[in-house]
């Protein structure tokens, strides 16, 4: 027995003991306040930790996502004959949707072709997968297993295939951290289609995100897509996150257009970078270079060229 | 004689750290990205009470301090404030030992709940003593039941391999 009775402990060892309780104690509540007052030190140390334990994260979340998934398949088999009416509808309505689209599509290319719009591409995407997520009802974020080597920065947008997830916070080597859009500390200025007003999504940790500082609400409806407004310039515009809808409660919120019951890959926006502009551009004037063909000319007097 | 219960001794820290590193991989696992989902317990603190409450020697504080508190950092829990608790408790379970000792399991059970809900009010303390964003409550007390709730699951699967006894009657040093 490796234990040893209270009246044997030597007390030096008590003391020291004691010493270092008080230590630990102080070290952890200055952990705690340098946590709080200077999140993104804590972030980066968060992130290098992540970096090491990396082939460990691999190696443990893929046999548990493939459990998940397994036992999503057998919840999802014993509910198959309501799926299976539920999707006819949903085809048979996506019918009418889809030659909708396609008229659109030709009406746009129609368009830009009159209009001879070329539109550069602003972003590309970097696909990743998901190691490991927070698991706690603190933080609702995830681990993946990109980072700065594949291009990877702080605030870029996330996106599952339909619509955001919410943006990179932490960025190590070869992972990144995602907050979710449903995290309590996630805050994402949005536009309403169509009205056009603006808005400020909140998350608080559950499916549903709230609408807060909403322009003129009698104008905005159920069934109104949300979208990123682009405003403070950390993510882009015209991102879809889902459509407006009424709370128990009575006030709006919004349904994610994103499945995050499904999330095993996401994409990672890079932006690519726009020319800057420096200083005022100047004059083109024709004063060292004249067309040869003015000053060969013989009909045009001197004086006039 | 003294050599081997040294060795003894290091083969318990290892496997504590080697359990705890086990248990922080699964709970990091990608199980519940949905937030309607069940959150994952937290199996960290319930391996660290479990060995704790039972073969203390094999917890010292630092080891415990630094367990503890990589979990933290990589679950992104509040940070610091769940292992203040446990050194509190590690101390408190120190004065409990003779209790513990006489009043079986269901005390041990007791004991382990109480810390984990203690740990969850002191987060949650925090958060709102320093403006942070505070988690919903539904999903704070989830959280704790199932992981106070696991804590005899826990138990039992670790003393299938490992040498977990019952609690000692006794105090042990640093």
């Amino acid at each position: 027995m490796v234990a040893v009775r209270q009246d044997s402990v030597p007390s030096l060892g008590r003391t020291l003991r004691q010493v270092f309780l008080g230590a630990a104690v102080l070290g952890c509540l200055a952990v705690f306040v340098l946590w709080r007052i200077d999140s993104p030190r804590v972030e980066r140390i968060r992130m290098a930790l992540a970096d090491r334990l990396m082939p460990g994260l691999e190696w443990t979340a893929r046999p548990i996502a493939g459990i998940s998934a397994m036992i999503a398949d057998f919840q999802s088999y014993t509910r198959v004959y309501e799926q299976n009416e539920e999707l006819r509808r949903e085809l048979q309505r996506l019918r009418g949707w889809r030659e909708a689209a396609l008229q659109l599509e030709q009406e746009n290319a129609r368009l830009r072709a009159l209009n001879n719009v070329h539109i550069s591409p602003r972003h590309t995407f970097t696909t990743a997968e998901v190691l490991a997520d927070s698991g706690g009802p603190f933080r609702q974020s995830a681990l993946i297993n990109i980072g700065q080597r594949d291009g990877v920065r702080d605030g870029a947008a996330v996106l599952d295939g339909l619509g955001l997830i919410g943006r990179i916070s932490g960025v190590g080597m070869s992972t990144a951290r995602v907050i979710f859009l449903t995290d309590a500390n996630s805050r994402v200025p949005v536009l309403l289609k169509p009205s056009g007003r603006r808005a400020i999504v909140v998350g608080d940790n559950s499916q549903v995100l709230r609408l807060e500082f909403l322009e003129a609400p009698g104008q905005i409806r159920p069934g109104d897509r949300v979208v990123t407004s682009g405003d403070g310039a950390v993510l882009p515009p015209d991102l879809l996150l889902g459509e407006v809808i009424v709370l128990p409660s009575g006030g709006l919120g919004v349904r994610l257009a994103a499945d995050f019951g499904r999330l095993e890959f996401v994409r990672v926006l890079r932006p690519a970078p726009v020319p800057a502009i420096e200083g005022p551009g100047s004059l083109i004037t024709p004063t060292s270079r004249r067309p040869p063909a003015i000053a060969a000319d013989p009909d045009i007097a001197p004086e006039m060229r | 004689m003294e050599r081997q219960s040294l060795l003894v001794l290091s083969l318990l820290r290892l496997a504590v750290v080697a359990v705890s590193a086990l248990c922080l991989l699964l709970s990091l696992a990608p199980a519940g990205l949905a937030p309607a989902a069940l959150p994952m317990p937290d199996l960290v603190t319930l391996v660290l009470l479990g060995w704790m409450i039972r073969r203390p020697e094999a917890v010292p504080l630092p080891l415990l301090l630094a367990v503890s508190l990589g979990a933290e950092l990589l679950r992104g829990a509040p940070l610091g404030i769940g292992t203040l608790c446990l050194l509190a408790a590690a101390e408190l379970m120190d004065r409990l030992r003779g209790w513990l000792g006489r009043n079986g399991f269901l005390a041990e059970w007791l004991l382990a709940a109480l810390i984990v809900t203690a740990m969850s009010l002191m987060q949650c303390l925090a958060l709102w003593i320093s403006f942070g964003p505070l988690p919903p409550a539904m999903a704070v007390l989830s959280y704790t039941a199932l992981t106070a709730a696991l804590y005899p699951a826990v138990l039992f699967i670790q003393r299938l391999v490992l040498p977990l006894h019952a609690p000692p009657l006794v105090e042990v040093g640093f």
